[in-house]
């Protein structure tokens, strides 16, 4: 069966002004909301660690986990899935987004092209296949 | 009384659905031992064959990370609360994940 991930726009478009805001480097966040129908209530922006190698890698702060945990519980609402962008690079899982994804989560990446143009796609990775599926965005 | 323990929405389904659960123990062993015990699927996924937390899995006391602490020796009383929060990394790679 397919995997819809429901999104407002106005959500979206936060995520697309932080990839840009952060081309050429990926920037990475956090989606908030209910779990079972998998629509986005809120989103949370998070610093990535990997100051090493941030146009080709990220690792989200622990610190905006836990405070994504927190915001979520005190919304009545679940941590459902993450966001990140991939600068220039076509918006599919990498075999190291793979490795390092958590079933049952969601995962946007946006294609960020030239720090302009912004393509996302949402990706669910399979419990029992370990392998990704691609999620129907839903924008409402 | 047991020590609160967060669970991660994708994980409830081995909780009967709980978002949280009350487990026994004086060290995060305890209290990973107990989860084992009372919910052993869920235990599957924290934990790997020899017992180790997963790679991609960090657990903190209090917003705390046990690796910060005494790792799975980490003491817990029944006013701490253990939350189970995924690694999150990745990025873009020149080699592609095969989709099906």
């Amino acid at each position: 069966m397919d995997s819809t991930i429901t999104i407002t726009k106005e959500l979206l478009d936060n995520i697309f002004d932080h990839c840009k805001r952060d081309y050429p480097y990926e920037c990475c966040g956090i989606l908030i909301g209910d779990f079972d129908s998998k629509r986005v209530d809120r989103i949370l922006g998070a610093e990535n660690l990997r100051k090493d190698r941030m146009n080709d890698r990220y690792e989200m702060n622990p610190k905006d986990l836990i405070e994504g945990e927190r915001l979520a519980r005190e919304l009545s609402l679940d941590v459902i899935g993450y966001y990140h962008s991939h600068p220039d690079h076509p918006n599919r899982p990498s075999e190291y987004d793979r490795q390092r994804a958590f079933a049952g989560m969601s995962y946007i990446i946006v294609a960020t092209k030239e720090g302009k143009e912004t393509d996302p796609k949402s990706w669910l990775l399979s419990e029992e296949s370990q392998q990704f599926i691609e999620e129907i965005i839903n924008i409402i | 009384m047991g020590i609160k323990v967060g669970v991660p929405a994708p994980l409830r389904q081995y909780c009967d659905k709980q978002k949280e659960i009350e487990l026994e123990g004086q060290k995060v062993k305890d209290i990973l031992d107990s989860m084992s015990s009372n919910y052993s699927l869920l235990y599957d996924k924290i934990c790997d064959e020899d017992g180790s937390v997963r790679q991609y899995v960090n657990l903190y006391v209090n917003g705390v990370d046990i690796k910060k602490k005494d790792n799975l020796e980490t003491q817990v009383t029944a006013s701490d609360a253990i939350s189970i929060i995924p690694a999150v990394a990745g990025g873009r790679s020149h080699r592609f994940h095969y989709i099906q």
